[in-house]
């Protein structure tokens, strides 16, 4: 039997469109019968000629929902005074609240960060991609994102931003800064 | 000349014991920078020069992890001078060990605390509890 072959450039689509090619390949795998193919006459301008399915998806599949459920259980977690046996802070609601505020409106051409807990009770979101490379932004309930970025030799930023709506403007340009590539 | 620096030189082995794998990353190897942050101005650490890993890893099990009812589960290790270049000190203090020191001149401002720490936790070296 022969096997239909698609593949996707995501990359060279716009992210709406790249979305919605995607949730149609997949209604279409969905409704099929197992034994069919493609219908390439369905969507010509996918490319049915190439031979292996590659679906390209990072910043297409949102990880936000994740994220989140990996904040509520640190949130759980660290909810009691001393867990890291040195006397940290427990973790405040209002923290928890402004970390999940900060996820929900992150920009999806980010990995998922790293969700850590401080000891003085905050909550911090961290991109690691190398010694040296990496933003984190710190939450603590009291309105202001804490944010630390390092770009490798002698290039580094930090500082405070006041955070009652949107994500600050020079926090996303720290973000696209350390994800140049992925942010275009 | 910091009287600190005097007193722990640069070339000492500095350990900061973990007890919750929320402070490091197994899989990557890598310390977190929530493993250095201060706690009221400062962080625990411990000395190790010269001890065996036997005698390191028993020290933080006596001395913190059996006190506090603790899971000893990994440590950072630093060089003294990878503390130094950050600006910040080591201050031997010694009233529960004569090996216990505190990272010290901790910036006040929480986003260069950060920072400091992300450049601490960079040149540590993770060692997970072969006993946990």
């Amino acid at each position: 039997m022969p096997s239909t072959s698609v593949a996707l450039d995501y990359g060279q689509m716009p992210k709406n469109e790249a979305l919605e090619a995607f949730a149609f390949l997949l209604s279409q795998e969905i409704s099929a019968p197992i034994n069919n193919t493609l219908p390439e006459e369905a969507s010509p301008s996918l490319g049915t000629d190439v031979e292996c399915i590659s679906y390209e998806l990072r910043g297409l599949v949102d990880w936000v929902d994740d994220a989140i459920e990996e904040l509520d259980e640190i949130y759980k977690e660290f909810s009691e005074e001393d867990w890291d046996g040195y006397g940290a802070v427990a973790l405040s609601p209002e923290a928890y609240y402004e970390a999940r505020k900060f996820l929900i409106n992150v920009p999806t051409f980010l990995p998922k960060p790293e969700i850590t807990a401080e000891p003085d009770g905050g909550i911090g979101l961290e991109w690691y991609k190398d010694r040296g490379y990496s933003y984190i932004v710190s939450v603590n309930g009291n309105k202001t994102i804490s944010y630390a970025g390092l770009f490798g030799f002698e290039s580094e930023t930090h500082g405070k931003e006041s955070f009652f709506g949107p994500l600050p403007k020079i926090v996303i340009d720290g973000l696209k800064r350390l994800y140049p590539y992925e942010s275009e | 000349m910091n009287q600190n620096r005097n007193e722990i030189s640069e070339e000492e082995p500095i350990c900061r014991y973990l007890f919750h794998s929320n402070n490091y990353s197994a899989s990557n190897g890598r310390v977190r920078y929530n493993a250095f942050l201060p706690l009221n101005g400062e962080t625990s650490v411990f000395r190790i020069k010269n001890l065996s890993e036997e005698e390191v890893w028993d020290i933080g099990q006596r001395e913190i992890a059996d006190r506090r009812n603790k899971e000893l589960k990994a440590r950072g290790d630093v060089i003294a001078s990878s503390i130094y270049e950050v600006g910040l000190g080591l201050e031997p203090e010694i009233s529960s060990h004569h090996l216990h020191a505190n990272i010290i001149n901790w910036p006040k401002v929480k986003s260069e605390q950060i920072l400091i720490a992300r450049k601490v936790a960079d040149s540590a070296e993770l060692h997970l509890n072969p006993n946990s």
